[in-house]
């Protein structure tokens, strides 16, 4: 028995069809598809797809030019949630780099190709998308040699996903065809910067953000699970129009990271008024993490107006009250907590900070001890509902022995 | 009592003294030491110093010399003699001269990474010189890998996870491929079968990745006594390596000796339990408050010796069992128990003969000969670390191989210890890796992957559409993720789960069966013992993986029938006598459970059966075999033939391990009187594993031994007609069995010379 029949024993499942015969040197007929151009360099051929975009250009919610307006560093920031080491000259634009890709896997590691890389940029008073397309694993040096000349002219990517996706792929393929390493300094992952927003929608992914933030609905859109297998099948059949689709959806991933960026500037510059109480809230949040309380106020106050459910509007007088405490306007924290009392019933929380109040700063220990007893028989009524109940319970009894203590019961 | 007086008791006592085959004495050794290396870096000298460490035992001395010279090395010595300083030495001192230099340890297990990173931090602490040392392994905090990636001077790690977690994301590990210097393997002993042939394959994928980023780095391994470190060590690293085995550290005196029940039944050679002679012997020594480990031949065997121990109700002692298929956290608790000294005594299987720190015992129990000499020292080495005193006990069942061993004590400690034999090109392992290979980097026309076939591989690989060839590479084409489905551990990945559903509110999996071991231990009805609790198999969801079991308090065990059907598929060679022909080649192995029989505990009386229904499973392994040319279906009837060959089948079963130094469990053997292949009365011998380990082929080479060993077994075993240790029971061969065996024998080796 020859090799092949014994592993083709050990190995039932084997696929009995018959092999389709590729050709080797297949003429590329249809490059003209998709305005690409057939290139080569001193590592080998690959295609480029180009296409240019006015700035009056409109993806959703805005035309491409507005993100242009009152862009700056401080704003990026923002965006990005931290501060940055980075001097940035004027010309920001001018540095950006938007980033995606189409990959072999979607497991990642080093079997894991980028068979299709989407870049694009803003020069000569357009937005420029090229899309490098391998039609086979030997022209990937030639692809990615081209690529990393763009990478060296830019210094700020902006991706979705592309910190833990994107970028570790195009890197370990640079690694793997023995290129230098590519350098930037800043990376904008707008995954990252939509989760802190948007992290109340059932899914933060690039679709349900163009859906349900962006205003914009593809048609006929393949999902991302199919793509490996329609490459595959276009090394088989060499049919270029079989990635149409392809390169379709990754156009409109990196039109979408165009829009999403211009809106993520135009929340943080304080310009969209029809935010929504969940957005208010968490933008609050996020000033409140950096310390920016009275900012973080403005926030859950324009929030306060805008809930529609009850839950929410808990969520956010809380928050309100801790920001008033923490200035120090207690007058005000202790009339949110007066209205909590009033209109909600849902835990002990402004029970307890009022008993605090009372204790610390008013020395009315008799009221102190009358809202701990308060939030001792809510504690009691919502037991089921509340976590860490014991917890809890034991806290509040330490509270009113204490209080007792003073009050010289 | 200590365990001096209780050896004095032992020699007195009447019941045990007489049972004794052999009694060695092994006196204490004393160390060999030589000076520190004169260029070792002087670092590393104060702080071996400050250790009270100023001389070398003489093995480590020579293993540090042979790595610095740049040779790859094996460092063989028994338990407890002061191997890891043969690597760390090296190791450290390399780091300490060129910076940046890097390593890679690598250990069989988890459990084994962790003792000897806290024996590694206490060097680098003293040391001082901010030496970054890291496990990587399924339970590192996905938080931490980034810098240990990106810093780790020494990587600690175990094979799965190299495989699955490091090779196939080589990109993100340049800093260590680029540097390094050194990879240690510890336990190389460990890695044989169907495990060592993986791992060798998994060695292959590491250095091609080394070879990428240019680096070429030394091996430094390291061994407990087996006859061919060297052999092993070398198949497993794919390049020549040098064997250090001059040991030069202490040991404590030590009694080895060598228990044979008493026989029962003189007609059926039956002896007294030695599950329960061995049960005995421990009762003894826990009572007197010495600290005891019992190794026990099988999972089954562990458990049932646990219950019994444990039905004694020995006031205040925690006695615990340990085998695979306990959860890991579960074994940590008795590791960590059995260090601290909580618990007095432990029921194993060959799980704890690995270097684990279990701490000091005193004495240890091997319930049946485990199978191989090397075995053996290692789980006698169990008991007396360091220069203390300890006694091992080998309590010898009523197979023919532990009764040939203590019966012939000459052989057990004038033998070499056995050969660990691997097969890194048992092919189906070998395109499993070949696989991964392609992922973590396309094959280039030519490249050979172990074996010369490497294109023909990759072109069926290529028409499975897994692999593209494009311009003179193999490049990986498939979305797939190839080193998840491999599983390192087993020949197949598909284990199954036990899951308990006693507790309603507390449904949990406590355990895991192999594919192979399916048919026989968790079919309906089966008894399932775990922690010495037994629980039976209320249903077992094939296609899904699960056996459901509940709770069950019976006072027997199951024990399932295999039917056994055996297809050749290809003759690798063929020797023609007189009256027989010795043939090996490659056979499909399809095993069909058919029944149970319901076995009653101590007595091991039949008390019922049932049926088994569940599909066949089928193995390609690697067989050896015998077919008779003279037509004994004229001298006998067809059912003498059948009970005759069965007979054989047996005895060579019995007999091969002896000359195969493998595990009795390794091989399984079959018969056919009219085999479609030989179209002749044949015996067959199959490796006990897919793909085959290189066992048939090694019985081919000394098959005629084995039969004349049989022979010589055989005539002078003591039973009438027939008896487990050497034909097999009567119940199952009939009556004449061992007289036509015999004659079968005695025809075959007519003509051929003795020995």
């Amino acid at each position: 028995m020859n090799l092949r029949d014994k592993l083709k024993n050990y190995d039932k499942k084997v696929d009995r069809k018959k092999r389709v015969h590729e050709k080797e040197n297949i003429e590329y007929i249809d490059t003209d598809k998709f305005n690409s151009k057939d290139i080569s360099n001193q590592y080998g051929r690959y295609i480029v797809s180009i296409n240019h975009y006015n700035y009056n250009f409109k993806h959703g919610l805005y035309q491409i030019d507005q993100l242009f307006k009152g862009l700056n560093k401080s704003v990026l920031e923002s965006i990005l949630n931290k501060t940055s080491n980075t001097d940035f000259v004027p010309n920001l634009k001018e540095k950006m780099l938007f980033v995606d890709t189409e990959t072999t896997g979607l497991m990642g590691g080093t079997g894991t190709c980028a068979f299709l890389i989407g870049l694009a940029f803003f020069e000569n008073d357009t937005f420029t998308v090229k899309q490098y397309l391998m039609r086979d694993y030997d022209e990937e040096p030639a692809m990615l040699s081209d690529i990393k000349k763009i990478f060296d002219e830019k210094e700020i990517v902006i991706s979705f996903n592309g910190k833990s996706f994107d970028l570790p792929l195009i890197k370990t393929r640079l690694i793997l065809n023995k290129f230098e390493q590519i350098s930037y300094s800043l990376h904008l992952d707008l995954l990252h910067s939509a989760r802190r927003i948007w992290s109340y929608l059932d899914s933060c992914s690039l679709s349900s953000l163009e859906e349900n933030i962006l205003n914009f609905q593809r048609t006929k859109d393949i999902p991302g699970y199919y793509i490996p297998n329609i490459y595959f099948e276009f090394l088989k059949s060499k049919k270029l129009e079989l990635l149409a689709p392809i390169f379709e959806h990754n156009i409109y991933d990196i039109l979408s990271l165009v829009t999403l960026l211009t809106h993520l500037k135009e929340v943080y510059q304080e310009s969209v008024v029809n935010l929504c109480a969940d957005e208010l809230y968490r933008i609050g949040k996020i000033k409140e993490k950096n310390k920016e309380y009275k900012s973080s106020i403005k926030y859950y106050k324009k929030a306060c107006l805008k809930y529609k459910d009850n839950g929410l509007k808990y969520k956010v007088l809380k928050s309100l009250s801790w920001q008033y405490k923490r200035i120090n306007s207690y007058n005000k924290a202790v009339e949110i907590w007066n209205e909590m009392i009033n209109d909600f019933d849902y835990d002990q929380f402004p029970y307890i900070e009022l008993a605090k109040y009372f204790e610390h700063k008013e020395k009315n220990y008799k009221k102190a001890l009358s809202y701990t007893l308060s939030a001792k028989n809510l504690l009691y009524e919502k037991s089921i509902m509340i976590e860490r109940y014991s917890k809890k319970l034991k806290n509040i009894n330490h509270r009113i022995k204490r209080l007792k203590d003073k009050n010289d019961i | 009592m200590n365990i001096e007086q209780m050896k004095s008791y032992l020699k007195e006592k009447d019941d045990f003294i007489s049972r004794i085959t052999y009694w060695k004495e092994i006196e204490s050794k004393d160390a060999k030491y030589v000076d520190l290396p004169k260029e070792l870096d002087h670092r590393l000298k104060n702080i071996l110093k400050e250790k009270n460490i100023d001389k070398l035992y003489n093995h480590q001395k020579i293993a540090y010399d042979k790595v610095s010279k740049g040779e790859n090395t094996v460092v063989v010595t028994p338990t407890a003699s002061g191997k890891t300083l043969c690597y760390n030495l090296p190791v450290l001192n390399e780091i300490l001269q060129n910076e940046g230099s890097r390593a890679l340890y690598m250990f069989p297990t988890k459990a084994l990474s962790q003792d000897q990173l806290s024996g590694l931090y206490e060097l680098i602490l003293a040391l001082d010189q901010n030496i970054k040392t890291y496990t990587y392994d399924g339970d590192t905090q996905v938080s931490a890998r980034k810098s240990i990636r990106q810093s780790g001077d020494i990587v600690i790690t175990n094979p799965d996870m190299l495989h699955v977690g490091i090779l196939p994301h080589h990109t993100k590990w340049i800093k260590l491929f680029e540097n390094l210097k050194y990879i240690i393997i510890d336990e190389v002993h460990s890695y044989r079968g169907v495990f060592g042939s993986h791992v060798a394959n998994v060695i292959r994928r590491l250095k091609r990745i080394c070879t990428f980023y240019g680096s070429d780095p030394i091996f430094i391994c390291a061994s407990a006594t087996i006859d061919n470190p060297g052999e092993l060590s070398s198949k497993l690293i794919g390049e020549e390596v040098t064997v250090v085995d001059q040991n030069g550290a202490p040991s404590g005196p030590k009694d080895f000796i060598f228990y044979n029940p008493p026989v029962v039944n003189k007609e059926l050679g039956i002896r007294r339990s030695y599950v329960l002679e061995s049960k005995k012997i421990a009762d003894i020594f826990l009572k007197n408050k010495i600290k005891t480990i019992i190794f026990t031949r099988s999972r089954l065997k562990t458990e049932i010796i646990l219950s019994y121990l444990r039905e004694n109700k020995l006031k205040d002692l925690e006695i615990r069992g340990y085998r695979g298929g306990y959860l890991p956290n579960e074994r940590r608790d008795i590791e960590k128990g059995l260090r601290d000294g909580t618990i007095d005594g432990v029921v194993s299987t060959n799980a704890l003969e690995l270097g684990v720190d279990i701490g000091q015992l005193d004495a240890s129990i091997l319930a049946g000969y485990p199978g191989t000499i090397a075995s053996s020292w290692q789980q006698a080495g169990r008991a007396g670390r360091g220069m203390k005193r300890s006694i091992s006990i080998l309590v010898a069942s009523s197979n023919a191989l532990d009764q040939y061993i203590v019966n012939n004590p000459e052989f057990f400690f004038n033998q070499p210890a056995e050969n660990a034999l691997i097969n890194p090109n048992n092919l189906m392992i070998l395109v499993s890796h070949i696989k991964c290979a392609a992922f973590e980097l396309p094959f280039k026309d030519g490249e050979q992957f172990g074996v010369e076939t490497t294109d023909q591989i990759l072109s069926y690989l290529e028409d499975k559409g897994i692999l593209r060839y494009k311009s003179g590479k193999w490049y990986w084409s498939a979305e797939r993720y190839p080193a998840e489905d491999i599983s390192l551990r087993s020949a197949s990945s598909d284990d199954f789960s036990v899951i308990d559903q006693t507790n309603k509110n507390n449904i949990r999996v406590i355990g895991r069966v192999d594919y192979f071991s399916v048919p026989t231990t968790i079919h309906k009805d089966a008894i399932y013992i775990h922690e010495g609790r037994q629980y039976q198999v209320k249903e077992l969801d094939y296609d899904g993986k699960k056996a459901y079991v509940k709770k069950a308090d019976v006072n027997f065990y199951t024990d399932a029938n295999l039917a056994v059907d055996l297809r050749v598929l290809d003759l690798f060679d063929k020797k023609e006598e007189n009256v027989k022909s010795f043939e090996y080649g490659e056979v499909v192995v399809t095993a069909q459970a058919t029944m149970y029989k319901k076995v009653k505990f101590n007595t091991h009386e039949n008390v019922g059966y049932g049926d088994i229904n569940l599909p066949e499973v089928e193995m390609h392994t690697t067989a050896w075999w015998l077919s008779l040319e003279k037509n004994f279906e004229k001298e006998m009837s067809k059912k003498v033939l059948e009970n005759a060959l069965l007979g054989l089948s047996n005895l060579l079963v019995n007999i091969a391990p002896i000359y195969l130094m493998c595990d009795p469990r390794d091989i399984n053997s079959t018969i056919q009187i009219r085999s479609p292949f030989t179209g002749k009365p044949t015996v067959f011998i199959y490796d006990n594993y897919p793909g085959g380990v290189g066992l048939s082929e090694k019985i081919f080479r000394v098959d005629l031994k084995i039969l004349n060993s049989a022979l010589t077994y055989l005539k002078k075993c003591p039973c009438d007609g027939g008896c487990p240790a050497c034909v097999g029971p009567i119940n199952e061969v009939g009556l004449k069995a061992k007289e036509m065996t015999l004659y079968l024998l005695k025809e075959v080796l007519k003509g051929e010379p003795e020995g």
